[in-house]
């Protein structure tokens, strides 16, 4: 009695797992615009982590682990990093925009 | 039913393999079609191993004794949970329980992927996955399955040892296991990290959950399989560096490296082949846990391919290794970023230091645990290395390892300023000196004892005073009063504060360890009904004696009463029990377990004509390694509940 | 061949000293059979031992702690009897001070190791933030620069 009961089972999960063989052909490959994404991402990701430092830097000199000057000084160099990724985003965003439109 | 089980695993296996063939022509072809099938076959494969499960479990609860397995682990006297839990209690169940749990995994990362279904990581991700799950299948389908017959069906199974019929001993493995398969997943991704080249911390970020999971599922593990040894084996402690208690201590003091070298990695993108070189290390680690403890290997040295698994685990390690390593070689220069710090005194390099104790730690263990082989293989001599030379060479190491965890709060992320890190350091370093003081003159005098209580206090006094002076600052901005300003910073820091719960219980853990070990008692001694024995502050009168049945056994329980300065505050049950089916009696271990000690009897004889042997001991501070073990085990849970809010860029 | 001799005697005071035992307290029977294994049940320290067949070891211990003896003539006697496999600890001598000493000596190597890498990776930051000459002072950021980085900053939920 089982024995068919798992065949069927197995007869589906083999149905199921198969069944996108028989559907339209997608590529795998990268769509256009993809490596500008990408390049948007990881700029995403460092901005992120500049914003990180500087709550960082701040919760270190609350906690009194980090004196007034050597928060200003790292302070400041993220602050400014922060900036320069902003501006690379934006570039990038319009970028982006652009192409989109042109599509 | 022993049909449907064999099918269903040799399905299982179908379909592992048709998971790499769809995923290798998926990625070569560059077809989504074939990925997706692979995909899908990947759940399959987690179907047909739970199909296979209940098969295993539905024979073991219908007392199918023609199983070699169910009759070698039950018999018709097993209660019904433990009848159950057989399930892994040998090796043939353990291997399908991690197959099965692997391919539910499997499973879970396809359903957490299925919004992005085709990103680069992974197909390869789920390929590392279906190899794995191809090498268990094998081994349950080819080599060792549970659902191999004997030519006969005997009248009843050999039944259960008793010493595995406890609570702690059903739930050891389970937990133990899934930390072991848990750490599958992230050195899936890793793998598949270095395969297409994918350089950033997205692998780190999207496994944090399943390293922090894994770690705690491995220290919820080891703690119940300590808490086991104490109350079932009788012989007065929880840890004896027995190589299968190893097995598990070593990938969970890698493992323990790793969450912290990728907690740098998240945040700085550096480290980047390191993190990849310690989550291939955790992940053989536990494959060789996994060898040790269930390859029957430790019982018989001699006979290394007995059961006939020593060999494909071999072989599987010498794989995973081979392309591992090649795989960081080729993706070494790629991976290789400028690493930079702001500052020498910072949290990074702290960790860079508690890498090194760890992995120190994890060697000199592993070293122990192989050095009979390795010493027998290379002068031919035989020797043994156990508990007493763990404790010489491992003691120093762990308490540099505590030192090291209460300097890190001191110094912050990036950087720390050296005359801050002086003022800091002050107060936490006078707490313990002060503890050191109190201590030395209330007449402790071990050095190691004295040392470790030391540390201990300054860790607690580090991580007291960072939390302290965290709450003050939120007030400052916030003003909240104390009281609502704690728990919201803890929430809303959760990850950074259930870390230093972590450490906090690891502190508890260190201080029980410390007392038990330092300031145990002992006493032994045979009485006549009326007589009493004296330990400590105690003092045990042997009252009564009693003999009874319940389930599967018959009970021995002599009655003590428990008395201090000659009040009676209790009484204890010593038991020796005679299970249906086991050829020798085993003894129960009674306890009376407070804050302060632990008083641990157990019975070693009775005689006939009444006199009962007791030993006793009193272990002090020793409920405070399950406490610690505890916090510990919260911190881990805190530290990986998702937040709620996301960023919106 | 000598240094290397010197320097793993060096090691082995260094790590007997760390783990040099307590002085004190009258031997126990327990401090004696920790460094042993039962006879009948191979594997099985005598400590945790429950077979029962080695009963007449803490018997013969006891006996011996009786007459006087010392921890390392107990312990000479089982060896003799048994060989030194009925030892849980190996002997401090030969191949068997890789085990002693290799833990340390990974743990030295280590931290030599982490030590020049922060130092490498800490001058390679100081470097990079502060310009060549590390002296240089950057030109001050503009407010639009500074607005938007606070903003954003007031944007960023992320915990820790």
């Amino acid at each position: 009695m089982e024995l068919p009961i798992l065949f069927f089972l197995v007869a589906g999960m083999l149905v199921y797992s198969l069944s996108p063989l028989f559907g339209p052909r997608k590529s795998r490959s990268d769509e256009p615009g993809a490596e500008l994404r990408r390049r948007i991402a990881d700029l995403d990701a460092e901005k992120a982590n500049t914003l990180r430092a500087i709550k960082d830097v701040e919760f270190e000199r609350a906690t009194g682990k980090l004196s007034d000057e050597d928060h200003e000084e790292l302070h400041s160099l993220y602050t400014r990093k922060a900036a320069e990724i902003l501006a690379d985003l934006e570039t990038l965003r319009n970028e982006a925009d652009r192409a989109d439109d042109i599509r | 039913m022993v049909t449907f089980g064999t099918l269903s695993q040799f399905a299982a296996l179908a379909f592992s393999l048709l998971t790499m063939a769809c995923l290798l022509l998926g990625v070569m072809r560059d077809d989504g079609r074939w990925v997706q099938a692979g995909r899908r076959c990947l759940v399959s494969v987690a179907a047909c191993a739970t199909l296979a499960s209940i098969a295993l479990g539905y024979l073991f609860l219908s007392n199918n004794f023609q199983v070699e397995y169910v009759a070698s682990y039950s018999d018709r006297a097993l209660p019904l949970f433990y009848k159950l839990t057989a399930f892994w209690a040998g090796q043939k169940g353990s291997l399908l329980f991690w197959a099965w749990v692997l391919s539910l995994f499997s499973a879970l990362v396809v359903y957490n992927n299925r919004r992005d279904p085709d990103s680069r990581l992974t197909p390869y991700v789920y390929l590392v996955l279906g190899g794995t799950l191809s090498f268990f299948l094998f081994l349950l389908c080819v080599v060792s399955s549970p659902f191999d017959l004997l030519d006969f069906v005997p009248k009843d199974g050999q039944g259960l040892n008793p010493m595995l019929q406890n609570p702690g001993m059903v739930f050891h493995p389970p937990t133990l296991f899934l930390g072991y398969i848990g750490f599958t997943v992230p050195f899936a991704y890793a793998i598949a990290a270095m395969t297409t080249g994918t350089t950033d911390a997205s692998w780190i970020k999207k496994t944090r959950a399943w390293n922090v999971l894994s770690w705690i599922f491995l220290t919820v593990g080891i703690i119940l399989g300590g808490q086991w040894a104490y109350v079932e084996l009788g012989w007065g402690g929880y840890w004896a560096w027995d190589p299968v208690e190893n097995a598990s201590f070593i990938p969970w003091l890698a493992s323990t490296a790793f969450i912290h070298t990728a907690i740098i990695q998240e945040r700085r993108g550096i480290m980047k082949v390191w993190n990849m070189a310690l989550i291939l290390l955790t992940f053989l680690l536990c494959i060789f846990g996994t060898y040790l403890v269930r390859s029957g290997v430790l019982q018989s040295v001699h006979d290394f391919g007995a059961t006939g698994l020593g060999g494909y685990f071999l072989a599987f390690l010498a794989i995973a290794t081979i392309g591992g390593v090649y795989l960081l070689a080729e993706s070494y220069r790629q991976f290789k970023t400028p690493n930079a710090l702001e500052s020498y005194l910072s949290r990074e390099s702290t960790f860079l230091f508690n890498n090194v104790i760890l992995l120190a730690l994890a060697f000199a263990t592993l070293l122990g645990t192989v050095f009979p082989f390795l010493s027998e293989a290379i002068t031919g001599n035989k020797v043994t290395v156990g508990q007493p030379f763990f404790n010489q060479v491992n003691t120093p190491l762990f308490l540099v390892l505590i030192a090291i965890t209460g300097v890190c709060p001191l110094i912050g992320w990036r950087k720390a300023s050296p005359e801050n890190l002086r003022k800091n350091f002050l107060r936490p370093a006078l707490f313990a000196l002060a503890a050191a003081v109190v201590l030395f003159a209330s007449g402790i005098r071990m050095s190691y004892a004295l040392l470790s209580f030391t540390l201990c206090a300054f860790v607690a006094g580090t991580i007291l005073q960072e939390f302290v002076l965290a709450v003050l600052s939120r007030k400052a901005v916030t003003g909240e009063a104390s009281w609502t300003a704690a728990p919201r910073l803890l929430w809303r820091m959760r990850r950074r504060y259930g870390g230093h719960l972590v450490h906090l219980g690891l502190v508890l853990v260190v201080v029980g360890i410390t007392g038990s070990s330092a300031f145990k008692l002992e006493a032994q001694g045979t009485l006549s009904k009326g007589e009493s024995l004296a330990i400590g502050e105690y003092e045990l009168k042997y009252e009564n004696f009693r003999k009874y049945e319940k389930l599967n056994r018959t009970i021995y329980a002599a009655t003590l009463g428990v008395f201090t300065d000659g009040a009676r505050i209790g009484s204890l049950d010593a038991e020796r029990r005679y299970y249906v089916n086991a050829r020798q009696p085993t003894t129960e271990v009674s306890l009376r377990s407070t804050l302060k000690e632990d008083l641990y009897v157990t019975m070693p004889g009775i005689s006939r004509n009444g006199d009962i042997t007791l030993k006793v001991a009193v272990n002090p501070l020793l409920v405070w390694i399950w406490i610690g073990g505890g916090l510990m085990v919260l911190g881990g849970i805190l530290a990986i509940i998702p937040k709620r809010r996301r960023e919106t860029p | 061949m000598i240094p290397f001799r010197q320097k793993a005697a060096i090691l082995l005071v260094l790590s007997l000293l760390l783990v040099s035992p307590d002085i004190g307290l009258a031997l126990s029977e327990s401090e004696v059979s920790e460094s042993l294994l039962c006879f009948a049940c191979p594997g099985e320290p005598l400590s945790i031992d429950r077979c029962g067949g080695g009963d007449q070891m803490p018997a013969a211990i006891s006996r011996m702690l009786g007459e006087g003896k010392s921890k390392e003539e107990i312990l000479q006697y089982f060896v003799g009897e048994f060989g030194e496999e009925i030892l849980t600890i190996p002997p401090k001598r030969g191949f068997n001070l890789v085990a002693y000493i290799g833990p340390f000596a990974v743990l030295l190597l280590g931290v030599a190791v982490a030590f020049l890498l922060i130092r490498k990776w800490s001058s390679a930051g100081t470097h990079a933030d502060r310009g060549a000459d590390g002296t240089a002072s950057p030109p001050p950021l503009g407010d639009a620069d500074r607005r938007r980085v606070e903003e954003a900053l007031s944007n960023f939920h992320e915990e820790d």
